[in-house]
């Protein structure tokens, strides 16, 4: 890793801005980008600092989503930077982005998220295992995690078997399993009933904050954005950072 | 309130059930107005629906194919049909003899025919009987002349050509033949004399077995067609499955959603038929340019009557059901369609009793001794059911390798986890794979016994045989008979000429009766030629030799009598007694011994004027020498078109059975063909269902190479599985065969390789052509649609 | 009942001002037209604003006109009360039930007097969003009683928030209806 984001700074401790003296973890700023004739994001920016939970809301169609795909490097934006410690990441090659991936950032999405055929820990043990970790060594990890989110008992089941809220926390504890220092979570709870949207983001928040991992956390429910430190807003391609008004 | 005032039952009446036939068609209307997708998915059907109408319209012609060749070979019968004794020359009469014959393992159909009188009858396809030196030929015939590479045919056929054969005088087009005018023809020397052609088309005795090596054909053939079609229909399955969910939400039950999702592919149906009858009549002219046998008219390629209608009958049910097919295990719901997680295990047990019974059939047919052609059918029969019994094992041994596989890179274990998770699809093509395959390798092994009929195979080299029939001191191994050896004429220096020819002998010959009616061979020569042909004392112009118990010098013997020629009266010359036995060829000889010959120089006999004094040559050539063979007939056809002289060969194919060999081996190669164009369609589909997953494996950061490793793996397995089934299959089923035949177990290893290779690629490039559309699912992109 | 509570009918009246100076009479009819639901505003309520807002040096005495009835005064904002109204519309309303009225009219005179209204409404979901947080908070280490408290505050705080976030698409044809009367 070229990068040299201090692996060690301290992260504020839950809740609030953080402190000035922290250097921001990721910067997005001035991000566009279109798809044909749609302009998804005209001016985005989002400065992401260490452990801090962000939440990014907007009405839908907003541009939400690009912004989390621009940010984890998913996609290209079309203007604008994205620095990651020392690097942009709309300037390094896609198997560089490929490995910042695997390495550094872990995912969650609204559905579909799991590979069908695999079982749940074997989904788990998936990122482990693309860095090239032994399939023992990464699957006995994976169930520690499933343990830690409270879904041991469906390890061994496809994702097809498990109840929507049980995939989804099996997908926490994918996201989670890297120790990954940024999460980008997309609409996480957007498939689920509202006691289970909340059982998953809680327990996202807390093994976000427990392993220091910041957090993107796009959602159009406030009661799920209600979990996150601050909010950014996102209309018609544009951020406005609701950090600092209130 | 006015709802309650309705009966209930008078909502339902006001809306009928909409009939089988009005939901196809609704489902038609459907299709024509879908997307892109639909577009494609309707011209993928059309093709796979031409493609399978095309090759059984070409099955159904089958039958009259066998009927035009068996009226043609039957319209031109002359020596079967030649009355015996033979009639009186008159105008109506034609005399003949057969010059079949062969040019570089080329059979000739070949006669030399005399027309006696002003209204001989014609051979079929013959305007004209050539006159004395003149020939009609056929145009594959005439072609080969025509090329400056057979100028030794050329000397062969060095006649005036007057005519060509129409093709209802050949059996088709590519058959050399010839009929070649001869002023000397007579009844004794030609042999036949006929005053009509043709006779009734007997039972053609071959029709069942080709019928039913077609019917095999057809169906191994078809296999990978139905698989291409399977895969066609799913295409853009996705949307059509929102469609149906549609429709379920819009109240249209189960049984009324599949027949809609049928008849969305009836404008695929029809307009592959369409296509289907354009492929065949592209296709049709093309089969008189391939030269298997005699080859085939257009004209012969036309369908049965009854089976070509049955063809569009039924190629729409086979489509319905590969489309009903693909929707089994699918669940069309209002809120969404689900296809069922769990696999619908394969009724194992029927297939493996399929498998049984095929090959019980096989052994069965083999073991019982049935007259004639009856083991053909049961052998069909038997090597479907075994082909089709196969497939059973396929899911079993996907489920045990793939099922609980573990270890091995990443990409592996997705592959296998997706391969045992789908069942169905990729299965359904290897399906195909190890029917075709199996079947080619099979079908192969089954014909080992016409490839040994068409291969005799006599000795290692040819110089052993031409050494295993020598003869005479100088060791002659090839004999000619000539009709007529004029006065002064000399046949061997002619012949002698030949580059590699060493020795030639030539003598006259003439049957002679005695009074007591015993038969005497007299043999014409001078004196070295006469003292190889036996073991003679001193000889010098002007002797004899006999040992004839009986016979007087100056007696009389009637000599070279015939059905139109008188014998005439020879004077038995002064002779030298001698003792033993005459040379002869080690086929020819009849056993002639001193005691039943005469041997005399020229100048001892003189033989009568009038009769026909056939003569004979012998040979010692080097078979080594290059061209030898073909310039040796060229020579001796110089001397007497009717003449024919046998080359010995080592081992000799018959060109037509390699041929057909070779049409096997492209036809599975064609059906790979169109297996791997179903297994492209079918892992482009799947990639596509599959790309949100995709998309998010790229997010996490999986390696282009891991995925791409991943999807190769998938194609490649179980296409190496099935071959590897197929062959073992086919390899065992041709052996079964050979066994049961009491035949050595030997297969056509080039031929093997050949197929499986062909498979291996079909494995190959299926990958090579689903990367783009892999690649695309692999942007990150994908994610956005949700 | 009016909508707009006596705390903020004066800089209502400030706000309503600020378009142009008007008379009392007027004052009161745009009032009733824009805020007013069942019941129009009394007279008496409207000049006792007035004078309490003369009095206060936010708005001053433009002209006075004889008329057939009482003298009209017409009246204008000072630059005092446009800062009132400034400050009124930027800080948000404590979140309570009944809220949107009061939001409701902070929008409307936003729009009319050129003002932004999407900040308004971003200032008042990050205010609401912040309570939210406090919310959650609190529930997270509270008992269930604790929990089934802050959930129903928590949902009524959303539908406010659902609420804002639809006036902010809104916001345009709003715009366009406002200006238009």
């Amino acid at each position: 890793m070229t990068h040299s984001t201090p692996r060690t700074a301290p992260a504020p401790e839950s809740t609030g801005t953080p402190e000035d003296a922290v250097e921001p973890l990721l910067v997005g700023s001035g991000l566009r980008k279109s798809f044909g004739l749609t302009q998804a994001l005209e001016d985005a920016s989002l400065s992401l600092y260490p452990g801090e939970i962000v939440a990014v809301m907007g009405p839908s169609g907003s541009g939400k989503s690009t912004l989390l795909h621009c940010l984890a490097g998913i996609v290209r934006p079309d203007g604008g930077r994205v620095g990651y410690g020392d690097t942009d990441l709309t300037e390094v090659s896609d198997s560089r982005l490929s490995d910042l991936r695997r390495t550094e950032f872990g995912f969650l999405f609204q559905f579909g998220q799991l590979v069908p055929e695999l079982s749940c820990v074997e989904n788990v043990a998936l990122p482990l295992r693309l860095g090239g970790e032994s399939r023992r060594r990464a699957e006995r990890t994976a169930v520690d995690w499933l343990e830690r989110l409270d879904v041991a008992e469906v390890a061994g089941k496809t994702p097809g078997e498990c109840s929507g809220g049980q995939g989804q926390r099996v997908a926490v504890a994918r996201a989670l399993i890297t120790r990954p220092r940024v999460v980008f979570a997309d609409e996480p709870t957007g498939a689920l009933d509202s006691l289970n949207g909340e059982r998953v983001i809680r327990m996202l928040t807390d093994a976000a904050r427990e392993s220091r991992a910041a957090v993107v956390l796009v959602t159009h429910e406030p009661r799920v954005a209600a979990y996150a430190d601050r909010e950014v807003v996102v209309r018609d391609g544009r951020t406005r950072d609701l950090g600092g008004l209130a | 309130m006015s709802l309650r005032e309705r009966a209930p039952g008078k909502v339902r009446q006001e809306r009928a059930r909409p009939s089988f036939l009005k939901d196809l068609w609704l489902g038609a209307q459907l299709s024509v107005r879908g997307g892109r997708e639909v577009v494609l998915r309707t011209l993928l059907t059309a093709t796979g629906v031409g493609v399978a109408t095309a090759a059984l319209l070409l099955a159904a012609a089958l039958p009259t194919v066998m009927a035009h060749l068996n009226e043609r070979s039957a319209d031109r019968l002359d020596y079967q049909v030649a009355e015996y004794p033979p009639p009186p020359a008159g105008e109506d009469t034609l005399l003949f003899s057969l010059a079949d014959t062969a040019y570089e393992g080329n059979p000739i159909h070949g006669r030399i025919v005399r027309a006696e009188g002003s209204d001989p009858p014609l051979p079929p396809g013959v305007s004209e009987i050539p006159g004395p030196g003149e020939i009609v030929l056929s145009p594959a015939l005439a072609e080969l002349l025509e090329e400056p590479e057979n100028e030794v045919l050329q000397r062969r056929f060095d006649h005036t050509p007057v005519g060509e054969i129409g093709p209802e005088g050949l059996m088709g087009p590519h058959e050399l033949a010839f009929y070649l005018g001869d002023g000397e023809l007579t009844l004794d020397n030609a042999g036949n004399r006929i005053t009509g052609y043709g006779g009734e088309p007997g039972p053609s005795g071959d029709e069942p077995v080709i019928m039913l090596l077609g019917a095999v054909g057809v169906i191994v053939m078809l296999t990978p067609v139905v698989v291409f079609l399977g895969a066609a229909v799913r295409f853009g399955g996705e949307q059509r499955d929102r469609r149906l969910s549609a429709l379920r939400l819009m109240g249209a039950d189960r049984g009324a959603t599949r027949r809609i999702a049928a008849g969305e592919t009836l404008p695929g149906v029809a307009l592959g038929l369409a296509l289907g009858v354009g492929f065949f009549l592209l296709g049709r002219p093309i089969v008189e340019s391939v030269p298997i046998s005699s080859g085939l008219y257009t004209a012969d390629v036309t369908p049965h009557p009854v089976l070509g209608p049955l063809v569009f009958a039924a190629v729409p049910f086979l489509a319905l059901w590969v489309v009903l097919g693909s929707l089994r295990g699918v669940v069309v719901d209002p809120l969404g369609t689900v296809r069922r997680a769990e696999r619908t295990r394969p009724r194992l047990w029927w297939r493996l009793l399929l498998f049984v019974l095929g090959v019980s059939l096989i052994v069965l047919s083999m073991r019982l001794s049935l007259a004639g052609n009856q083991w053909v059918p049961m052998v069909s029969v038997g090597l479907l059911a075994s082909l089709f019994g196969t497939t059973a094992v396929l899911p079993w041994l996907v489920d045990r390798l793939f099922g609980r596989a573990s270890g091995g890179p990443l990409s592996l274990q997705l592959a296998l986890r997706r391969l045992g998770a789908a069942g169905g699809g990729p299965t359904r093509a290897v399906n195909g794979i190890v029917v075709t395959v199996a079947g080619a390798i099979a079908l192969l092994s089954l014909f080992a016994n016409a490839w040994d009929d068409s291969t005799v195979e006599l000795a290692e080299t040819i110089e052993e045989v031409y050494a295993d029939q020598e003869f005479g001191a100088p060791g002659f191994q090839l004999q000619t008979d000539l009709r007529s050896v004029p006065v002064g004429s000399d046949p061997a220096g002619a012949v002698a000429e030949v580059r590699g020819v060493e020795e030639v002998l030539a003598y006259s010959r003439v049957d002679g009766v005695t009074d007591d009616g015993s038969g005497i061979r007299v043999l014409v020569a001078d004196c070295p030629s006469l003292r190889l042909m036996a073991d003679l004392p001193e000889c010098s112009p002007g002797d004899a030799f006999s040992g004839v118990p009986g016979l007087e010098p100056g007696g009389t013997l009637m000599v070279g009598g015939g059905d139109e020629v008188n014998a005439a009266p020879w004077t038995v010359p002064e002779f030298t007694e001698f003792d033993g036995p005459l040379v002869e060829h080690p086929w020819y000889g009849l056993g002639h011994t001193a005691k039943d010959a005469v041997l005399a120089t020229p100048e001892a006999a003189a033989l009568p004027e009038g009769i026909a004094v056939p003569g004979t040559l012998w040979m010692r050539a080097d078979p080594s020498a290059s061209g030898m063979a073909e310039e040796l007939k060229a020579a001796i056809a110089a001397l007497d078109p009717t003449a024919r002289v046998e080359i010995p060969f080592a081992s000799a194919t018959i060109p037509t059975m390699i041929r057909m060999r070779d049409a096997l081996t492209a036809g599975a190669l064609a059906a790979l063909t169109v297996i791997a164009a179903g297994l492209v369609v079918g892992t482009v589909e799947q990639i596509r269902e599959r790309r949100r997953v995709h998309a998010v494996l790229t997010a996490f950061g999986t390696r282009r190479r891991t995925l791409v490793a991943s999807v190769l793996w998938q194609t490649v397995l179980p296409v190496l599985l099935g071959i590897a089934l197929a062959t073992v299959v086919g390899m065992a089923l041709g052996a079964l065969i050979q066994r049961l035949v009491g035949l050595p177990v030997a297969f056509v290893l080039p031929d093997i390789l050949i197929i499986v290779g062909a498979g291996l690629g079909v494995a190959v490039l299926t990958t090579l052509l689903a990367l783009p559309p892999l690649l695309r699912t692999m942007r990150p992109e994908g994610l956005r649609w949700e | 009942m009016c909508i707009v509570s006596r705390m903020s009918l004066g800089q209502t009246l400030l706000g309503l001002l600020e378009t142009r100076p008007q008379h009392g009479y007027d004052l009161k009819r745009a009032y009733d037209e824009r805020f007013a639901t069942k019941r129009p505003l009394a007279y008496g309520q409207v000049y006792a604003t007035l004078s309490r807002l003369l009095k206060n040096g936010l708005v001053e005495v433009d002209s006075v006109e004889p008329g057939a009835g009482p003298e009209r005064k017409r009246y204008t904002v000072t630059d005092a009360g446009v800062t009132d109204v400034e400050r009124w519309l930027a800080s948000p309303e404590s979140p309570e039930p009944y809220l949107q009225s009061t939001l409701y009219t902070k929008v409307v005179l936003a729009l009319l007097t050129g003002r932004s209204a999407d900040d308004i409404l971003d200032v008042q979901r990050a205010e609401h969003l912040r309570q939210m947080r406090e919310l959650t908070r609190r529930k997270a280490d509270g008992d269930l009683s604790d929990q089934l408290i802050c959930d129903h505050a928590l949902f009524h705080l959303e539908a406010d928030l659902r609420w804002l976030e639809l006036t902010a698409a809104r916001l345009n044809d709003l715009a366009g209806e406002v200006r238009g009367r």
